[in-house]
Formats: C-alpha cells, structure tokens, sequence
C-alpha cells in the first residue's frame, strides 16, 4: 500500500515563516536599542496579549470550549509568580514557568468540575469558578487580601537591567508558546483536536479520544493564560486581585481571538496587535476607548466572519497545519515537497 | 466463535421501548441487513454496538471480549466503525483530513517514525477504494450528497474495520447511484469485513447481504435468509400495519431515527 504525495503548506508559507523570523530577530536585536526604557514594558504587555489570545484561540477555536473564566489563571499565574519570587526565593524567570505549570495544575481538578457542563452553562460556569479563585485568594492568608501584594524580588536589580530582562523573557516566551502552539496543531494530535471542534460524535467514531483531547486543551490552554499572568505581574511589579482576576482579560482574549480570525494561528498575532495598538492610541479617550473596541468588534464579525486574518490572507497560512494530499508522480521528476 | 454477539440488549426512552431483549451474531465477513419500519430502533441498536449510546441491559461482545462498558473511540479502536444515517463530515476540513483522521487514530497500527506515512497510505488506501481521490483536496463541507456518504464510508474505511456499522448509505441517493454505493459495501465484505447494514432501500440491500433482521417496536420479529424474511407473514404486517398490535403507546411518539434527521 503507497501512499499520497502530501504537502503542508506552499512556498509562501516559507516566505512568510522567515518574514516572521527576521521581524522576531529585530524585536531581539534591534529593537530594545531604539526605543525609550518605558517603551519596554508595553511591548512586554503585547507579548502578554499573543500569549492570552493564543492560549484562548486554542480553546475555542481548535477545542470548542468557550470559556469566559480564563481570567483565573492569569490570576492564578500572577500570584503564585510573586510568591515563588519573593517567599520561595526562585530566580524570576524560573518563577514564570512554575506558575505556568502551576496554573496547568490547578485546570486538571477544575476541568472535572467545568465539564461537566455544556456550552453556554460552561462559559458561566467558568466565569463562576474564576470568581471562586479571586474570593480565595483574598481570604487566604499572606496574599494581601483585597490590596494585593507587590513584587519585591527585583529591589536592589538595575531598572535597566531588570526592564532589559522581562523584555527579553516575555519575548521567548511568547514564541514559544505560539510555536508550541503551532507544532501541536501542526501534529496527529493537533488533526485529532480539529475533528472533535467540528463534530465530536463522528471523531469518537473514528477512534479520538474526545475527553482526553478537551482536558489537554484546557489544560494547556489555561497553563498559557498563567504564564501570561506571571508575565504581567513581573511587568507591573504587583498584583491586585481586582486587576489579576478581572474578567477584562478573558474579553481582551476574545476580542484578540475572534477579531484576528478563531481556528488559525495567525489571527490571535493580528487581532494582539490590533487590540495593543487601540489600547496604545485610545487610551487618552477614557470610555471611549471602549466604544470604539466594541465597534471594532461587530465591524469585524459581521463583516469578515472569518475575522482579520481570514480576510487578509483567505486561505493562506504562515503556519501550514492543513494537508494537501495528490496521487503519487511515477515517471518524470517529482517536485521538491515544501514543508515536509 | 461469531465476531459481535449481541445478547439480550434492551434500552428504553422514557415510555418509548427501542431495545428489547435484543440478542443476534454476526460472523466474520458477513453482511447482516437490518430493516424495520421507522422507529423500530435500528439506529439505536447500531449506537449501542458502536459504543455511542449505553444499552439499559443486555451484552456486547466483540471477538469474546466484553466490550458494553467501552466508549465509542475504544471499540473504534478494536476495529468497530460506523457511517451515519445523516452524514457528519468535519466541515472545515478536506476530504483526505476527514479520512485522515479515522486513519490515524483508530486505524494506528504502527508507532513510532513510521507511524504517519503508515497512516497517510492508508487514509489514501480508503479514498481509492471509495473512488474518492479527485476530491482528495475538496473542503467536506461543500461535497454533494452522494459525495458525503461515500465520504462517510472512506472514513470509516480508513480504521481498517473488522466491523462495519452502515446506516441508510443508499437513502437519497438517486437510481443511477445507487450501484456505486451498492458495489462499495460488497467489495468490503467480499475482503472480509463483516457488516451490518440499516437500508431502506430493499433491492440494494437484498443484493448484498447474507443474512436479514427485522425490528419492530425494538424487538427483533423475524431473522434469517433475506427472501424468507422478506416474505415471512410478520415482516408484512409491520410494513403493511394490517393486523399489528402495537406494542408501545398509541401515539407515535419521538422516534430515535426521526429525531436525528
């Protein structure tokens, strides 16, 4: 039994994949030269956003799970960096990546719980559990109740240097998660993880484990939203409950995910951008900087229902997860196989 | 040993009996056909061996191995495969996707580096046998009818089934399709697939199969050679409703396979 040619992507995608690289290389290199100190720390918040609306993209758009409770992760994540920090003692860049693991931790018990509902009842439920982990960590002792607590592991570091660091931190870190991303969905798991958002009866026909598949994705999707939340409480040096665990994360998540284009890799880069840029430029206006955000939105899904990314690039992908399968050539020469 | 013994399967919903005392076998490389008329309880019979409904009671065993407490994707795994009455392709991917799928998850038998280029030749394997491999690149979703089912067929192809599970592959399809279909399922089972076949379109299922049952009301009213129970006094009366007596209340009630329309 031969099998197909099969290609994954086009030369476009490479194309587009060393664009991306070389605009990665000058975030590196180029661009914590060029720009002022306090310019840092909002490009870390950007990074933060790719992180969030990637993690919630795989969610929803690769898990069918909407949730509206992200938010306590990035909660989650934020506190326990700050507490690995300043009362364990880790070094803070292993501090961020035990909060991930952390946060991943804490969404395996949780994912029992919120599974058992179904779509709507989940996205309350999640919202419900989210409060649930911001009214315990008020009430937990040393956490600083309702004011918080604030950062103290960098006292005595260099601003410079400690600005220089979370920049460069939050940097891979963002890239790792987006090419993690991309390498999953890119895999027989990622294939698996598609047919379940699309008909989950017909997947478990086929063999999918439809139970396991959801709970990694939650899992990993929520171990993403608190290493964001770890990167922002290095960002800002604190955390409030009201601000870690506010449900305006998981609408930023939404507006990133859906606006950018729900179901691809590359529509969370775009829709981050987008959201960072009205955040950057707005942010004078006071409430009006919301308006315009939520008439963005509705622009956005009514009129490119595949959101921005699918409108720009239709069906094109910088990260090819999608197979093109054609009969085996056996005379003549066989074209060179981009991608694979 | 028969390949699927099903023993004593029951399931009711609510007041509507569609499983009772159910109990058949099905040899290895045989064509079972299952008629019956509308809310009999064929398709949920079929949910009950695929693994995707849980009888009330009753066994099923597949080549000696209890498998009633199995999921779905487990008795995938252990080679039982099903179409659906009405088709459910992945709609945003192509067609070799959809069929990729059942290959390399249910229809694994290899591991390691070799593990996807076993699963690619064989999710083509099922396009070729299906006649499908024009459409190899088509989005699912965007397919025609005819296209849908044999798609529904390749998929399940695609695991490499001991046990084929069909439900109404043949309806909607017109005249002059139907002997594509037709020939599909007899090529499989003259390789040596066992299948079982829910059809209301008589003339093809009786060109196929070896054996027929009938449903009605969720009991099984007469099994055998297909002509015999064709022509056995108690199939014509569940399908001409002269003399029946209803087992279940006089309301027609919701019916399983009216319901998944």
């Amino acid at each position: 039994m031969s099998g197909p040619d099969v290609t994954r992507g086009s030369r476009g995608s490479l194309i587009g994949g060393g664009a991306l690289l070389l605009v990665v290389a000058l975030l590196a290199a180029v661009v914590p030269y060029v720009v002022t100190l306090g310019a840092l720390p909002s490009l870390v918040m950007l990074f933060a956003l790719v992180i969030l609306g990637t993690t919630w993209n795989l969610l929803a758009g690769y898990g069918g799970m909407v949730s509206v409770g992200q938010q306590a992760y990035v909660g989650v994540g934020g506190y326990a960096l700050i507490q690995l920090a300043d009362a364990v003692g880790a070094p803070p860049w292993a501090a961020v990546l035990a909060a991930g693991l952390i946060g991943g931790l804490i969404a395996v018990p949780t994912s029992y719980l919120v599974f058992r509902l179904a779509g709507g009842y989940f996205a309350i439920g999640t919202w419900v559990v989210a409060e649930v982990f911001r009214l315990v960590t008020m009430q937990a002792d040393g956490l600083g109740g309702g004011s918080g607590l604030s950062l103290t592991a960098f006292r005595g570091t260099d601003r410079v240097e400690r600005v220089a660091f979370v920049y460069w931190f939050a940097l891979a870190l963002m890239v790792a998660v987006v090419l993690g991303t991309y390498l999953l969905m890119r895999s027989r798991v990622g294939l698996g993880l598609t047919a379940i958002r699309d008909d989950r009866v017909a997947a478990s026909s086929l063999g999918v484990a439809v139970d396991r598949g959801r709970r990694l994705v939650y899992v990993a999707g929520s171990a993403g939203a608190a290493l964001a939340g770890a990167l922002i409480a290095l960002n800002t040096l604190g955390v409030t409950p009201g601000s870690i665990y506010s449900v305006n994360w998981t609408a930023a998540m939404i507006f990133i995910a859906v606006v950018g284009g729900l179901g691809t890799i590359e529509g969370p880069l775009v829709g981050a951008i987008l959201y960072w840029v009205l955040q950057q430029t707005l942010a004078p206006l006071g409430t009006w900087y919301l308006v315009v955000l939520g008439a963005v939105a509705v622009a956005v899904v009514l009129l490119a229902p595949r959101g921005l990314w699918g409108l720009l690039a239709g069906r094109f992908q910088l990260f090819p997860t999608t197979y093109r399968a054609h009969p085996v050539v056996v005379s003549g020469t066989v074209a060179p196989q981009p991608g694979r | 040993m028969p390949l699927l013994q099903v023993a004593g399967v029951a399931k009711r919903f609510g007041r509507v009996v569609t499983a009772r005392d159910v109990s058949f076998d099905v040899a290895a490389g045989e064509a079972l056909g299952l008629v019956g008329p509308n809310g009999a309880g064929k398709t949920t019979l079929l949910d009950i061996v695929a693994g995707t409904q849980r009888a009330d009671a009753g066994r099923v065993v597949l080549d000696g191995h209890d498998v009633t407490r199995l999921g779905a994707a487990a008795r995938a795994g252990r080679g039982v495969a099903r179409s659906y009455q009405v088709p459910r392709p992945f709609a945003e991917l192509t067609v070799y996707e959809n069929v990729l799928v059942g290959a390399s998850f249910a229809g694994r038998k290899h591991t390691g580096r070799t593990a996807s280029r076993h699963s690619r030749a064989q999710a083509w394997h099922a396009l070729e046998v299906a006649g499908m491999t024009e459409a190899a690149n088509t989005p699912s979703g965007s397919l025609r009818l005819l296209d849908r089912k044999r798609l529904e067929v390749a998929r399940a192809l695609a695991t490499g089934p001991r046990l084929l599970l069909l439900d109404e592959i043949a309806g909607g399809l017109s005249e002059s399709e139907l002997p594509q279909i037709v020939s599909l399922v007899r090529h499989l089972r003259d390789d040596g697939v066992a299948v079982v076949w829910i059809e209301h379109v008589l003339h093809a299922l009786l060109d196929v199969v070896d054996r027929l049952l009938c449903l009605a009301a969720g009991e099984v009213i007469a099994q055998g050679d297909p002509h015999e129970v064709i022509r056995s006094p108690e199939v014509a009366e569940v399908y001409l409703g002269s003399t029946v007596e209803s087992t279940r209340d006089p309301s027609p009630g919701p019916t399983s396979e009216g319901e998944r329309a």
